[in-house]
């Protein structure tokens, strides 16, 4: 167990200032109202809070927030990521 | 010299400054007369340390411009702010308007200078990836015209006009030429700077623009006074809802008062300098007059560019003495405010509507009594009580730009 899906939480509370009510492991991001612009935001405030890149791949409209998760720890984990 | 132009009614009012947010707290603020001025953490180290800033943090600011303040940098979200309030004191509904008839012109000197810093630090410590995908959109001076223009669905006409410390009053004047041109029938006009960094404070400081009272930073913006060094960095937004007169009657808006003339003119002469005998803003004086219709002796009242530099100060107040010499009373609330650069002559116009409205007059912060060669009329220590019928509001920028404009009672 990380603390990877805390951390997005914590950003979208905070910058993105999203509803907590509004943040769910199913929600999608485009549920959350992020647009391209937050999303590349959002990769880099993970990368610095983590240390590790969210690519454009992995998160796009129709993505949850439990994918992010488990593609962010499993890049944390050193494993080789292929596409989705 | 232009003939008389028709008058447009100012029916909305918005303010974010050093000395408050909203309109009232400003104007109490500004009546009560003290500076604003205080050490600033952001100029740590610097020979100059002080600057005016809006008494909100960036978390209070977050919460009240709400979820799209992510992507905004300060200067937009003052503009948002200062917007909204301008456009529910018109009584007006964003949700309800024709959009496309609406403009949005919010003048803009400099931009977010913190943030060109704060990202080239980061270029330069940790690589091009740490550079946030905001960088641009929070830089670009016209941001604060692209959000409120967004935030109040305002569809018409769009600009940022850049005429560095007049760029308020620009945008007030270009304002009125839409409305009474047709291309738009409301105008959402003022201006914005959130500017105050380490570069744009030392930048200032060395080509000799700053006061340098470290030790008394709240004492250091003293316009007119014989002993003043310069003006203070500050940040803040003004915004006017200006309408025809004919369509603010129509819906039963009562305008706070019109603005009747607009005169702008060019030094033509040097980067930073004003020439001799200031014939650019005279003629910018006398432009806004003939707009209005006035003559100058009909002019009551007049809010003063004001920077506390010295060579600003002199230069005006021998325009006001040789153009106005009946004497009218005088301020200049850059004493309290702080020189807010492109947002300066935009809250000074509402600053001087709402003279006009209370009939009252501020005082020139740290202002006993003008330095003797000034034959003006300053209003010092307390609040004049004084009917104000005609006031005019200066407004000069780096570039040779003077902006003058013509308010009167409704």
């Amino acid at each position: 167990m990380t603390d990877t899906y805390a951390v997005i939480h914590s950003i979208l509370t905070t910058t993105f200032r999203v509803p907590d009510h509004e943040i769910g492991p199913q929600v999608t991001l485009e549920q959350l109202q992020l647009d391209s612009l937050a999303l590349a935001e959002l990769a880099l405030l993970l990368e610095e809070r983590i240390g590790v890149k969210l690519d454009s791949e992995h998160a796009t409209r129709f993505t949850t927030l439990a994918e992010i998760t488990d593609h962010l720890d499993a890049l944390r984990r050193g494993e080789a990521v292929g596409a989705p | 010299m232009n003939p008389p132009g028709p008058p447009v009614a100012v029916t909305g009012l918005g303010l974010v400054t050093p000395a408050g947010d909203g309109v009232d707290a400003t104007w109490e603020a500004v009546l009560d007369g003290r500076g604003t001025a205080a050490r600033d953490p952001l100029l740590d180290g610097l020979p100059m340390d002080f600057s005016c800033r809006v008494p909100l943090g960036e978390d209070d600011l977050d919460r009240r411009v709400g979820r799209t303040s992510w992507r905004m940098g300060r200067p937009a979200k003052l503009a948002v702010l200062a917007a909204r309030e301008a456009v529910r004191d018109a009584g007006l509904d964003p949700a309800a308007w024709d959009g496309s008839r609406v403009a949005t012109v919010m003048g803009c000197g400099m931009g977010n200078m913190e943030q060109v810093e704060e990202q080239y630090r980061r270029l330069g410590r940790r690589g091009p990836d740490a550079v946030s995908p905001l960088a641009i959109p929070m830089i670009i001076p016209n941001l604060g015209a692209g959000e409120v223009s967004i935030d109040l669905k305002a569809r018409g006409p769009n600009l940022a006009p850049a005429t560095a410390c007049a760029s308020g009053a620009t945008a007030i004047a270009v304002a009125r030429d839409l409305l009474v041109s047709g291309a738009c029938d409301v105008a959402v006009a003022g201006g914005v700077e959130a500017a105050i960094s380490r570069l744009s404070t030392t930048g200032f400081r060395n080509m000799g623009a700053l006061s340098g009272r470290t030790d008394a930073p709240g004492e250091a913006s003293r316009p007119f006074a014989p002993d003043r060094d310069g003006f203070v960095m500050a940040e803040g937004a003004g915004v006017l809802v200006l309408e025809r007169v004919g369509d603010a009657a129509a819906r039963g808006a009562r305008p706070r008062a019109l603005l009747t003339g607009c005169g702008s003119a060019s030094d033509a002469h040097h980067p930073t300098a004003p020439p001799e005998g200031a014939p650019g803003a005279e003629a910018a004086l006398r432009t806004a007059l003939g707009g209005a219709g006035l003559a100058s002796y009909e002019i009551d009242h007049v809010n003063a560019h004001g920077t506390s530099t010295p060579l600003n100060d002199a230069t005006e107040a021998a325009l006001i003495a040789r153009v106005l010499p009946h004497r009218p009373s005088v301020t200049a609330p850059k004493g309290v405010l702080g020189h807010t650069l492109g947002a300066a002559g935009a809250i000074e116009a509402a600053l001087t509507v709402l003279t006009i409205q209370h009939r009252l007059v501020p005082p020139i912060a740290n202002l006993t009594a003008p330095a003797p060669e000034f034959d003006i009329d300053c209003v010092t220590k307390q609040p004049r009580r004084q009917d104000v019928r005609a006031a005019v509001s200066h407004s000069f920028g780096f570039g040779g730009h003077n902006v003058v404009l013509v308010l009167t009672a409704p």
